[in-house]
């Protein structure tokens, strides 16, 4: 995401080596999305050569869904050269760490067979020769599911959040902190038990501070 | 009977003291007797209880059969005939050997004695040999052939005795063993196997009668095979030989034997000493006929596995000494080349004694390797093996695995140092435990050794084997040639009978002669045509078949280029529908689609030109500019598409060729390019060269195709012309095969009909594959 570009929309991410069809495709899904009244952005990128690039990627670009092209090794772009990796195996790679965020594939050859070994970690595969509004209310309702259930997710973070910072965690608050952070993938800052003994440590430093005060003033009374 | 014990002892008194000793009498008193003892009672034993023993815990004849063979060997026999007799009222089953015989007090006190086995207290026959059988069990299987048992012993003490059992007597309720009388004879002849031409001085003839049932040809086949397969078929114990002589299969009435050996094709013998970690393997192939021996570590071929699934560290495997011989047999014609045996013979035979079985103190322990068992057969898992990853050996070492019916192998243990391989609590089979995992994984290890061996020499063999064939096209010469003179004799008979004046009934007479000359000529003719067509349709179904295959590569592009062109046309409607119109991505849209046209009809028109008619014919044409570069220019956006960049270089040249057999060639080998860079990601290039080069006094010309793919493995090499072999498999490196295994294969065959050459080797600038394909210059 651009610096200074405050985030507005939700964004859907177009994953192609061919320009061309990335374009086209993009283009064409955002148009339906329009039409839908969706607020939902859609955005396009040449495959990276790097794939641990796609965390970063889809966190820093607020992605609530992915699309990939299948045979993602074959064009070259703007001097990098074709990456080795095709959706499937990618598709595999990004459920390592994100479990049940909506990916589809968009693809020339819905039959292929490496695709077909892997469909079940696909939400749907759409065929490029076939792609119109139905396919867009797919993808639209599988974005709406992920929303609901990070939304309510994320409420839940907060909530918890606020009470192990007045002090009022219990039991097990804090774990049930830290597996939404695991599951929203919000990266740990610190340590939740070194905050409540910092609280600890800085009341302890007032009441010292009070027994200060209350010296210097019995001093002033002598 | 008498009830109380001064009845008993007074009856006693009488017969004891009678002139002719009644001893079953004396017996039952003295039993009564002892059944009024108050301080200790005995247990009896039911008579029933051998026919259970005997009858019914073996298995079935065969392996009652072979227990006596086995005690036969145990008795240190050199020989043994075994006879069975079923047919027109004959009734015998009689196995003799020269062995040392049974004494009269071994007689009464060892045979007499159920349970008892003199194998327990000396595990050794006087000839070193390790006895088989341990529980004294061999006597009463006979009760499971036969109703009557007949046993004469012969010794050099007590010369001939022997005993008469009928079984059926011990097959009633209630009655003690001990009470059934077996009758001891004192026979005057006995007949046994001669040693060297001489009379025995020793030995055992067991004779059964009343057998229990009928003997059938596959019984006796089965008995055959099971003994070849008693003694090891590697020559370990010749001094133990068995003679088989039978009404039913006569064709197994012969000395039992394992010749078929010499029919095999590798013979591997790997010897662990049962300390450290060394294995030494001895190797030998018919073909080199030169023995290889080696050193290896087990660790480098096999891993120790526990019961747990976890590995054992320590340097020794647990089996202990184990010495390992491996046969692998081809079910092939040239299998049995120089040998005395036919096909059908071989075949037979490893029908039989395929599998990998255990000696322990040469005699086989069952199940293992045995065809018959369900389990024992493929103990070592080598068909599933198989089955996971059935690829051929042209597929080279990596995935090449032998089945289970080319091999025989035997593994020889011994009770005494292989202690920890001990028999489990059923009748066959070794406690599964560590070491015998260790024996199973050692076994595996020198399959895969034998399995990359004759990877290893498979090419030398192919070689030898492959006998050049002409060309088809030189082969319609030759019949074409051969008909011709034909033709001409005809014709010269023909002007003969014309020039010369004829009388009536000669002419009657050359008529008929002339008639057939003109229809062979017209046949002739025909053939001539047929086969020039033949071979028309050969080169059409090769530009065909090549058409195909790049259709399959290429055509992958293609169906992209008509989905993009049929999207932006949508889409660019949907921009020209919004309102206001967005005509600036309207006309992107639109371009896009006319460039994807483009393509499409691109590939239309080259698909439609390949087999064109004029390519058909022999022409002079120019190699470079015509047919080099029209290829490239037609397949250039195809690899564009996957950033390959295409070039044709070197020189132009004119030579007289069918233009369509040039761009199968090319077409075919840009295919395999095309595959080739896709594999690799980074730079990709593929690059045509065309020059001029003389061979052998002939003038000629070559082109070449190089790329930047990974280039063949050498494994490969020899096999890459072979119809159905490929090594393309998906671009990410899955198991998924995309080649047809054709390509190189019409390469080839264009190139040999064309009188050429083709070479392979890695590009030295591209590092990739590079094909050259020499032809003569017309």
């Amino acid at each position: 995401m651009e610096k200074g570009k405050e985030k507005t929309a939700k964004r859907i991410a177009i994953v192609d080596d061919s320009p061309d069809q990335r374009d086209t495709y993009k283009k064409r899904l955002s148009l339906f999305l329009q039409q839908k009244g969706s607020m939902l952005e859609v955005i396009d990128t040449y495959p990276f050569t790097d794939v641990n690039q796609y965390f970063d990627w889809i966190i820093a670009e607020d992605i609530i869904a992915l699309i990939f092209d299948e045979k993602l090794h074959n064009e070259s772009q703007s001097g990098r050269t074709p990456v080795n990796y095709n959706g499937s195996s990618i598709v595999l790679k990004i459920r390592e760490r994100f479990k049940d965020i909506p990916i589809f594939t968009l693809t020339n050859y819905p039959d292929d067979s490496d695709l077909q070994l892997v469909f079940s970690e696909y939400e749907c595969i759409l065929s490029k020769k076939d792609f119109t509004e139905k396919h867009v209310d797919i993808i639209l309702r599988a974005c709406q599911r992920y929303l609901n259930e990070n939304q309510k997710e994320l409420s839940q973070f907060d909530e918890l959040s606020k009470k192990i910072a007045s002090g009022k965690a219990q039991g097990d608050d804090i774990n049930i902190l830290q597996a939404l952070q695991l599951k929203l993938q919000i990266p740990f800052t610190s340590d939740l038990k070194d905050r409540e003994d910092w609280l600890k440590e800085y009341e302890k430093q007032i009441t010292a501070l009070e027994q200060i005060k209350k010296e210097i003033e019995s001093k002033i009374k002598k | 009977m008498a009830t109380t014990e001064n009845d008993i002892k007074k009856s006693l008194q009488e017969l004891l003291n009678s002139g002719n000793l009644d001893f079953r009498s004396i017996l039952n008193l003295t039993k009564e007797l002892s059944k009024l003892d108050v301080k200790h009672q005995r247990f009896s034993v039911d008579a029933k209880t051998l026919v259970h023993l005997g009858r019914d815990s073996i298995k079935d004849h065969t392996t009652a059969l072979l227990e006596l063979v086995k005690n036969s060997y145990d008795a240190d026999a050199k020989n043994v005939e075994v006879d069975v007799f079923c047919k027109k009222g004959k009734d015998l089953i009689r196995v003799a050997d020269n062995g040392f015989g049974m004494t009269n007090d071994e007689l009464i006190n060892y045979w007499l004695r159920i349970g008892f086995s003199s194998k327990r207290k000396s595990k050794q026959s006087g000839l070193g040999r390790r006895k088989t059988g341990e529980k004294g069990i061999g006597r009463i299987s006979t009760d499971r052939l036969g109703a009557n048992l007949e046993l004469l012993t012969k010794t050099e003490k007590d010369g001939i005795i022997g005993l008469k059992v009928n079984w059926n007597d011990f097959d009633t309720e209630g009655k003690d063993v001990f009470e059934i009388d077996v009758e001891v004879i004192h026979p005057t002849t006995i007949n046994l196997p001669l040693i060297n031409g001489q009379e025995s001085k020793t030995g055992t003839e067991i004779r059964v009668t009343q057998l229990r049932q009928p003997w059938t040809i596959n019984n006796i086949e089965n008995l055959y095979y099971e003994l070849s397969a008693l003694t090891p078929p590697f020559k370990d114990v010749e001094d133990f030989q068995v003679i088989l002589k039978n009404d039913v299969a006569p064709e197994f009435s012969k000395m039992v034997n394992s010749d078929f050996f010499k029919a095999s094709e590798i013979e591997l013998t790997a010897v662990y000493d049962g300390t450290g970690s060394e294995i030494i393997y001895t190797i030998k192939d018919r073909y080199t006929k030169k023995e290889k021996t080696e050193i290896i570590q087990w660790k480098n071929l096999l891993t120790k596995i526990e019961n747990d699934g976890t590995t054992d560290v320590s340097e020794d495997l647990r089996c202990g000494p184990v010495i390992l011989r491996l046969l692998f047999f081809l079910r092939e014609a040239a299998s049995v080349q120089g040998t005395e045996f036919k096909l059908t013979e071989l075949r037979e035979f490893l029908d039989i004694n395929q599998g990998i079985k255990i000696y322990r103190d040469n005699i086989a322990v069952k199940p293992y390797g045995f065809p018959s068992s369900q389990f024992g057969y493929d103990w070592l898992g080598l068909a599933s093996r198989k089955a996971k990853d059935p690829a051929g050996i042209s597929r080279g070492e990596q995935s090449y695995s032998i089945t289970p019916n080319q091999l025989i192998g035997a593994v020889y243990i011994t009770r005494d140092k292989n202690i920890e391989l001990s028999d489990s609590a059923a009748r066959e089979g070794l406690v599964e435990s560590g070491a015998f995992y260790d024996l199973r994984s050692f076994i595996l290890g020198s399959i895969i050794m034998l399995e990359s061996y004759r990877v290893s020499i498979y090419s030398t063999i192919e070689k030898s084997r492959e006998k050049r064939k002409p060309a088809a096209s030189k082969e319609a010469e030759q019949i074409k040639l051969q008909l011709s003179n034909v033709k001409e004799g005809l014709e010269s008979i023909k002007e003969e009978i014309a020039t010369q004046k004829l009388s009536s009934s000669q002419v009657n007479f050359s008529r008929p002669i002339e008639k057939s000359i003109e229809q062979v000529e017209g046949i002739t003719e025909k053939f001539e045509k047929t086969i020039t067509e033949l071979l028309n349709w050969t080169r059409v179904l090769s530009g065909l078949a090549t058409m195909g295959i790049s259709s399959a590569v290429f055509g992958h592009e293609t169906e992209g280029s008509i989905n993009l062109f049929k999207t932006a046309t949508d889409t660019a409607k949907m921009f020209l529908k919004v309102s206001p119109p967005d005509i600036q991505n309207a006309i992107i849209e639109i371009d896009k689609a006319l460039v994807h046209s483009r393509k499409v009809a691109s590939w239309g028109s080259y698909a439609l030109t390949r087999v064109q008619r004029e390519k058909r014919r022999k022409a002079p044409i120019n190699i470079k500019t015509k047919i080099i570069d029209n290829i490239v220019k037609d397949l250039k956006p195809a690899f564009e598409v996957s950033s390959i960049t295409l070039e044709s270089k070197g020189e132009s040249l004119v030579s007289k060729t069918y233009q369509m057999d040039i761009e199968s060639i090319l077409v075919n080998l840009l295919t395999n390019s095309y595959t080739a860079c896709n594999q690799k990601s980074g730079k990709r290039k593929v690059i045509v060269f065309i020059g001029r080069e003389d061979r052998r006094n002939q003038k000629g010309y070559y082109f070449s195709v190089s790329d930047t793919g990974h280039g063949i493995a050498k494994e490969f090499l020899n096999r890459i012309y072979d119809p159905l072999f490929s090594t393309k498999i998906a671009a990410t490196g899955e198991s998924k095969s995309i080649g047809t295994g054709l390509g190189l294969t019409i390469v080839k065959s264009i190139v040999n009909e064309l009188d050429g050459e083709i070479t392979y080797d890695q590009d030295p600038e591209l590092k990739g594959a590079r094909f050259k394909i020499w032809l003569p210059k017309e």
